[in-house]
């Protein structure tokens, strides 16, 4: 599990150009949106994008997408539940 | 009609072969080997601003707000009426590009929502609003070129015709290749340089080693 | 009461899914016939699925409509504006020594061109002499040398906004006594950059698009060109033409608030609407009917619905709206083109212009569209166009100044 959200983490910090932000800022229950990371809707549509490409998971409604992005652990948990 | 009171350049800021000069000074000095990118990336942490926004910018959007950052720090700017005038001749190429490579490629086409937001060439003009919280009037046009035949009697006109106090206008021409010519200035009501077209291409055009 | 020169509109021209000329467009909104329909011209995954609003004329068509040689290199996104200048100068003599000035607006350019020969500039000659027309500003140079406008020409590229900013420009340079008339308008045609692109924000429909409506599920694309004369009614009055309409009002703001989404209150385009109002010198209670921006997404509607509670001051004082994008779909640069025509016609036509595609309001906001033509007193017409990076542009016609 750890390695999955390690993964996630470098990809996360890549895909969304968190140049600022380093491993060891996010941690696991770290909160993406609002007050932590401060991702927005963008980021968001990256993440499910993401999602698709990398983990072969198809988000349709943006709006499971808060639930799903949460923290790195929702979203790695996420993933082990759902990847085919 | 009242003829044209006479307005003035307050500051401005050129950002051009990796070099920024703000008001004549050069403040950020050639740093030829470096990319375009990462060459921004020097200048957002030269002025030191705390703005994470930033990293998610294309290149068109982070020349824009630096150039805007620098004369924000000699003139009121934030939440000011203060219109933008804003132009160039690629529009958002750098973006379109990044755009483009995703989508048409044949073996794994894809549309990154993020790169795609900055394929219009006033994105970066509404970063510098939300920036600086301006609400204000904000058009931009494509010209051949950096054009003060246009943008003077516009700009003029406006601070004449509006009542308004100051307009930011400029040229943003920052190219898929690393390119990077862009020119910012202020003109308001008082002041010492004429906001002429002589003077602005004196400007555009000066050596600033 | 103001001595600056009015302008008018004297002339218009448009070309969009529901039709090839001012006309058709007409009898397609008098009739509630949409032009949306599943892509069939561009090549693409999406052909034959995804909704669009598609001229059915293919370029080797448009060329023939216009009698344009095939080996001269036109933009899709040209033709269609020259299809529409066509229809807006046919009572206009350029060499009547007016001052005359053409701006006009894109967002998609001569990218329509570029994705379909792309990867053949390499390997054969064949379309290379399209390489020059992707930029925003070359189709405006072709329009302008084709018809001889010298003075003052240039391009508007503020995303939806672009063409109700053209409009805006030329009815400044007229009531500034820079320009006597002025060729106002925009043009976007459709293409894989655009429809991909809309695509990866979610906030393209895959149903027909419901403006206003709770359950509205995104937009559909469209493409389009739109252009007006106006003139200063002065010359408009020598020349003896009729005005169809004055534009009497007109703003611009940005909304500060995101590079894409509207503001949960739509400030931009209350400011907009407010600063239009006051140009026009109207209290809010004069507008008979708002040509809405209503692209049916989820955010622009809830935000736009509301900054029009705001301006009418409760949503019962709300006056008869309705969006035409069910009709035509997003046009991009072009919507504040079409849009400003059809609220030209709902002044000529004295009549408001139907919302398709509605069925429940936006619960938040409580105020419903007008779904059918309805035939009542129109004496101002507010348009509004809405663009990403917070660029919002309102306009006001009126039958008399």
């Amino acid at each position: 599990m750890s390695e999955l959200t390690q993964e996630l983490k470098e990809r996360i910090i890549k895909q969304l150009n968190l140049e600022d932000i380093t491993l060891d800022d996010l941690q696991d229950d770290t909160p993406l949106f609002g007050d932590g990371l401060g991702l927005d809707s963008i980021d968001a549509l990256e993440l499910i994008v993401m999602l698709d490409k990398s983990y072969g998971i198809k988000l349709a409604d943006p709006k499971e997408g808060r639930k799903v992005f949460e923290t790195i652990q929702t979203m790695a948990d996420y993933i082990e539940a759902n990847r085919p | 009609m009242n003829p044209m009171q006479p307005v003035y350049i307050t500051a401005f800021c050129i950002l051009r072969n990796r070099q920024l000069v703000v008001d004549g000074r050069v403040v950020l000095a050639n740093h030829s080997g470096l990319s375009l990118g990462d060459w921004l990336k020097s200048a957002y942490q030269q002025l030191g601003m705390d703005y994470p926004k930033f990293y998610k910018m294309d290149a068109l959007a982070k020349a824009t707000l630096i150039a805007v950052e620098w004369i924000s720090r000699t003139l009121p700017v934030a939440g000011t009426n203060t219109p933008l005038v804003f132009s160039n001749y690629s529009s958002s190429m750098v973006s379109d590009d990044r755009h483009a490579a995703g989508i048409y490629d044949p073996d794994d086409a894809s549309a990154s929502p993020g790169v795609f937001v900055y394929t219009l060439p006033n994105i970066g003009m509404g970063e510098v609003s939300i920036r600086h919280q301006l609400h204000s009037e904000n058009v931009f046009f494509i010209f051949e070129r950096f054009t003060p035949e246009f943008l003077v009697p516009y700009v003029t006109g406006m601070l004449e015709r509006e009542g308004l106090q100051q307009v930011l206008a400029g040229w943003v021409e920052v190219g898929a290749d690393g390119t990077c010519d862009v020119l910012l200035y202020a003109v308001s009501r008082h002041g010492k340089l004429p906001h002429t077209i002589e003077q602005l291409n004196a400007l555009y055009n000066k050596d600033y080693e | 009461m103001t001595q600056a020169p009015q302008a008018v509109v004297s002339g218009m021209g448009v070309v969009s899914a529901i039709g090839l000329t001012v006309a058709e467009n007409l009898d397609a909104l008098r009739h509630a016939r949409s032009g949306i329909r599943p892509l069939a011209l561009i090549p693409s995954v999406h052909k034959g699925k995804l909704l669009v609003g598609e001229i059915p004329l293919s370029n080797v068509e448009l060329y023939g409509a216009l009698g344009i040689p095939e080996d001269e290199a036109y933009t899709r996104t040209a033709l269609l504006a020259l299809l529409a200048m066509q229809e807006a100068m046919a009572e206009v003599d350029l060499g009547d020594g007016r001052r005359t000035g053409l701006i006009s607006a894109t967002t998609v350019g001569g990218m329509d061109a570029t994705e379909r020969y792309y990867d053949d500039y390499l390997e054969s000659p064949a379309h290379r002499h399209f390489i020059p027309t992707h930029p925003c500003g070359h189709f405006t140079e072709q329009i302008a040398q084709r018809y001889g406008i010298r003075n003052y020409v240039t391009t508007i590229s503020t995303a939806c906004s672009s063409a109700a900013n053209a409009i805006m420009l030329g009815a400044r340079m007229i009531r500034a006594g820079l320009l006597d008339r002025a060729i106002v308008g925009g043009a976007d045609s459709l293409s894989q950059f655009t429809i991909n692109g809309f695509n990866s924000l979610m906030i393209y429909s895959d149903t027909y698009c419901a403006p206003f409506d709770e359950h509205r599920k995104g937009l559909n694309l469209g493409e389009a060109a739109a252009f007006l004369v106006l003139e200063s009614e002065a010359t408009a009055h020598e020349l003896e033409r009729t005005p169809l309409a004055y534009v009497s009002g007109y703003g611009n703001a940005n909304d500060a608030f995101h590079q894409t989404a509207s503001s949960d209150d739509g400030e931009g385009a209350l400011l907009a609407m407010q600063s239009a109002l006051k140009v026009a010198g109207l209290p809010p209670s004069a507008i008979d009917y708002v040509n809405a921006h209503g692209t049916a997404t989820p955010n622009n509607d809830l935000s736009e619905g509301k900054a029009l509670v705001e301006l009418f001051g409760g949503n019962e004082a709300v006056p008869l709206f309705s969006s035409t994008k069910a009709f035509t779909g997003h046009t991009l640069a072009a919507a504040g083109a079409i849009e400003a025509v059809y609220s030209i016609l709902a002044l000529s036509e004295q009549a408001v212009l139907p919302n398709l595609n509605f069925n429940t309001p936006i619960a938040e906001l409580g105020i419903t569209p007008q779904t059918e033509w309805k035939a009542t007193q129109v004496r101002h017409v507010l348009s509004n166009s809405l663009g990403f990076g917070g660029n919002c542009s309102s306009l006001v016609f009126s039958k008399n100044p």
